[in-house]
C-alpha cells in the first residue's frame, strides 16, 4: 500500500520520462516496474508476461485493428474525393462557402476512419487544390481542415473511445451513443464559427460559390452513399442488437470491400498496403495499451485507486470544481501531448478521482475525448497541423496555427456546453440502453 | 517507390516484419467474413458457430504482437519529441540511445516473461475454459513469434544505437531520433499520400 505522495511522485516521474523522449510504453513500463519492485516483490514483477497476454487477448479490443483496417480500405478506395465534391454541392450556399465542406467532409470521413491524422492528410490532399483557385483567407482554409480532422475521435466509431472503454470497463456501445450528440453539436459549432467569421469579416471570404443545377447535384448524391452506408451499418447493427461493437466493425470491413472494388481500387497491392498500415497503427496503440494494463494492475495492488479517491474526497472539491480543474490540466497537457499518451497516461490516475466525486464515467469518456481533440489542434505539438502543412508545401506553419484559433475557441465553448448540459452526452445512452 | 532504408538494422528486419503484418491482415479479413456468417446464422437460423469471439480475442493478441516489430521499423511507437527536438545534438544522441536501450530491455523482458506463459501452458497442457477447448499453446505460440521478432529487432537496434553513439552520433540521431514529419506521414498514410502528393 502506498499513499498519495508516492503516487504523485510516480505520476511526475512518468511525465518526466515522457519528456525525455522515451517511448510512451517504456515510460509506463518503468513506473510499473518501479512500483512492483519497490513495494510488491519479484513475483509481481514477473507477472508482466501473464498481464501482457491477459491484456492483449481481448475480444472488445479487436475492434481497434478492424476499425483501422476499415479506415485504410476506405482511404484507398478513392471515395473521399467524390464525397468532398458531393458535400460541397449542398453546403456551398452557406456564408463561408466551400469552407463548410472541409468540416462536413472531415466529419463524415473521420466518422468512418477513426483517425484524425489520416483525415487531415486525406482531406487536405483533396481540398487544397480547389482552394488554390479561390479567394478564401488561407489561414481559415487550413484551420477548418484541422478542426474538421479533430472530429475523428468524437464521432463514433473512434479509437479513443474504445481505448477509454477498455481501460475503465465502460461499455463502448454506451460511449458511442453518448458521443453522437456532442459530435453533431461540435460539427454545428464549427460551421457556426465559419458563418460568424464570414458575416463579421466578409473580406476573409470573398469567393462566391456557383451552385450547380439540381440535376447534376442529385446525380452526384450517390457518392455520399458509401460512407453513410458504412456508418449506418456500424451504428445500426449495434443499436438494433444485431451485433456487438467488435462484430459491427467486422461487418463494416466486409462491406467496405465491394465499395473499393466498385471504385476499381481493390487489388492485392492495395490490400497489402492496408494490412501493413493496419498492423503498424494497431501495434502502436496496443503496445501502449498492454503496458498501461500492467501499470493499472500494479497500481491496483498498491492501493493507489482508493488512495486517490480518498484524496479527492478529502480536498472536498465539488464535481464542477474538479472538472474545471481537469479542463485546465488537460488544456495545458494538450499543448505537448498527443491523443493516446494523454488518454492512457492520465486515465488510470484521474478515473478513480472522478468516480469518487460521483461523475458519470460515460460522460467523462466523452469529456476526455473532447480534451484529446483539443490537444490535436493546439500548437506547437499537434500532428494534424503538421500534416496539413506538409501536404500544403508552401507558406509557414504559423498560418496553420493562426487558422486554428477560432476553432480552438469553439472547442472551449463546446467543453463549457458539455459541462453545463451533461444531458447532451447522457440522453442518448439512456434512451437506447435504459437507465 | 520508397527509397532504400539507410538503416541496416531495419532493412534486415523489415521483410519478416512485413510478412507477419500481411499475414495478420489476411487473417483479419478471414475473421471478418466468419463474423458476418456468425451474425447472419444467429439472426436468421438461431445457430451460433461458437467461439468466434474466443478466436477474436486471440486474434487481438496475435495481430498486435505481429505488428510490434513492423511498427518499430518505421518508428511508429509513440514518443513525445517536444523537448528532445530542442536539445543539443550530443544530449539528443544520448537520450535516443537510452530510449532504444530501454525499449529493447522491455521487449526482451516481455518476450522472456511471455515465454514462461507459453511454457506453463505446454507443461500443464492448458486448455481454454470455453466451448472450443482451445489448447492455449496454439494462440500463445503465435503470439510468442511476434514478441520474439520484436525483442530481436529492438535488441539489434539498441546495440546499433550504442555502437553509433561511440562512432557516428549524427547517424544515431537520424536513425533513432523521433520521427521526422515525412516519416510520420508515411507511417500514418502509407503509400496513398505519397502517390497523391506526387501528382502535379
Amino acid at each position: 500500500m502506498i499513499g498519495i505522495t508516492e503516487a504523485s511522485i510516480g505520476f511526475l516521474l512518468l511525465i518526466a520520462f515522457l519528456f525525455l523522449g522515451l517511448h510512451v510504453a517504456v515510460a509506463m513500463f518503468l513506473i510499473a516496474l518501479l512500483g512492483a519492485a519497490l513495494y510488491l516483490g519479484p513475483p509481481l514483477v514477473a507477472a508482466f508476461g501473464t498481464q501482457l497476454w491477459g491484456a492483449m487477448e481481448d475480444y472488445v479490443l479487436l475492434s481497434i485493428p478492424l476499425y483501422i483496417l476499415l479506415g485504410e480500405i476506405l482511404v484507398r478506395s478513392g471515395s473521399t474525393d467524390r464525397l468532398y465534391r458531393s458535400l460541397a454541392d449542398w453546403l456551398n450556399f452557406l456564408p463561408g462557402g466551400l469552407l463548410h465542406t472541409n468540416i462536413g467532409a472531415s466529419a463524415v470521413f473521420s466518422a468512418v476512419s477513426g483517425s484524425s491524422v489520416a483525415t487531415a492528410a486525406t482531406i487536405s490532399t483533396v481540398a487544397l487544390p480547389s482552394f488554390r483557385k479561390r479567394r478564401y483567407d488561407t489561414r481559415l482554409v487550413l484551420g477548418s481542415i484541422a478542426a474538421g480532422a479533430s472530429l475523428g475521435n468524437l464521432i463514433p466509431p473512434g479509437i479513443a473511445l474504445i481505448v477509454y472503454g477498455a481501460m475503465t470497463n465502460t461499455s463502448v456501445g454506451q460511449l458511442y451513443a453518448a458521443a453522437v450528440v456532442p459530435g453533431i453539436v461540435m460539427t454545428v459549432l464549427f460551421m457556426g464559427t465559419i458563418i460568424l467569421i464570414a458575416l463579421v469579416r466578409p473580406d476573409l471570404v470573398r469567393q462566391k460559390e456557383i451552385v450547380d443545377p439540381l440535376r447534376e447535384r442529385l446525380k452526384r448524391l450517390v457518392d455520399l452513399l458509401p460512407p453513410f452506408l458504412i456508418f449506418g451499418i456500424i451504428m445500426g447493427s449495434i443499436y438494433t442488437g444485431w451485433a456487438t461493437v467488435t462484430e459491427s466493425a467486422a461487418l463494416a470491413v466486409v462491406a467496405a470491400l465491394p465499395i473499393a472494388a466498385f471504385y476499381g481500387r481493390l487489388n492485392f497491392r492495395m490490400m497489402h498496403d492496408c494490412f501493413v498500415a493496419t498492423a503498424n497503427l494497431t501495434a502502436m496503440s496496443m503496445l501502449i495499451l498492454a503496458v498501461a494494463f500492467y501499470l493499472n494492475f500494479v497500481m491496483g495492488l498498491l492501493g493507489v485507486t482508493p488512495a486517490l479517491g480518498a484524496f479527492a474526497t478529502s480536498i472536498g472539491a465539488s464535481p464542477l470544481e474538479l472538472i474545471i480543474a481537469l479542463t485546465i490540466f488537460y488544456l495545458l497537457l494538450g499543448i505537448f501531448f498527443e491523443t493516446l499518451p494523454m488518454l492512457v497516461g492520465t486515465v488510470p490516475v484521474v478515473f478513480p478521482v472522478i468516480i469518487a466525486a460521483g461523475i458519470d464515467p460515460v460522460w467523462f469518456g466523452v469529456f476526455i475525448v473532447l480534451m484529446c481533440e483539443i490537444s490535436l489542434i493546439s500548437p506547437p505539438v499537434g500532428m494534424t497541423l503538421y500534416v496539413i502543412q506538409a501536404v500544403r508545401r508552401e507558406g509557414t506553419i504559423a498560418e496553420v496555427f493562426q487558422g486554428t484559433v477560432p476553432f480552438f475557441i469553439a472547442m472551449v465553448v463546446m467543453t463549457a456546453l458539455l459541462i453545463a448540459f451533461p444531458e447532451m452526452a447522457l440522453w442518448l445512452p439512456r434512451i437506447s440502453f435504459g437507465p | 517507390m520508397t527509397p532504400i532504408d539507410p538503416n541496416p538494422v531495419s532493412r534486415f528486419f523489415a521483410p519478416p516484419a512485413r510478412f507477419l503484418a500481411i499475414l495478420s491482415g489476411w487473417w483479419l479479413i478471414a475473421l471478418s467474413f466468419l463474423t458476418v456468417a456468425e451474425i447472419l446464422l444467429r439472426k436468421f437460423f438461431s445457430i451460433s458457430l461458437q467461439g468466434v469471439d474466443e478466436i477474436g480475442g486471440y486474434t487481438t493478441a496475435i495481430v498486435s504482437a505481429f505488428g510490434f516489430a513492423s511498427a518499430l521499423m518505421i518508428k511508429a511507437h509513440t514518443r513525445v519529441d517536444f523537448l528532445l527536438g530542442r536539445m543539443p545534438a550530443l544530449l539528443r544522441a544520448v537520450l535516443n540511445m537510452l530510449a532504444y536501450g530501454l525499449l529493447a530491455g522491455m521487449a526482451i523482458y516481455g518476450a522472456w516473461r511471455g515465454w514462461s506463459v507459453l511454457e506453463e501452458s505446454i507443461e500443464f497442457q492448458a486448455h481454454a475454459n470455453s466451448p472450443l477447448q482451445t489448447p492455449l499453446w496454439l494462440p500463445q505460440g503465435a503470439w510468442m513469434i511476434g514478441l520474439v521478432l520484436f525483442a530481436l529487432s529492438a535488441g539489434a537496434m539498441a546495440a546499433h544505437a550504442f555502437w553509433l553513439l561511440l562512432s557516428d552520433r549524427a547517424r544515431l540521431n537520424l536513425f533513432y531520433g523521433p520521427l521526422t514529419l515525412d516519416e510520420e506521414i508515411e507511417a500514418e498514410m502509407g503509400t496513398v499520400l505519397e502517390r497523391e502528393l506526387k501528382q502535379p
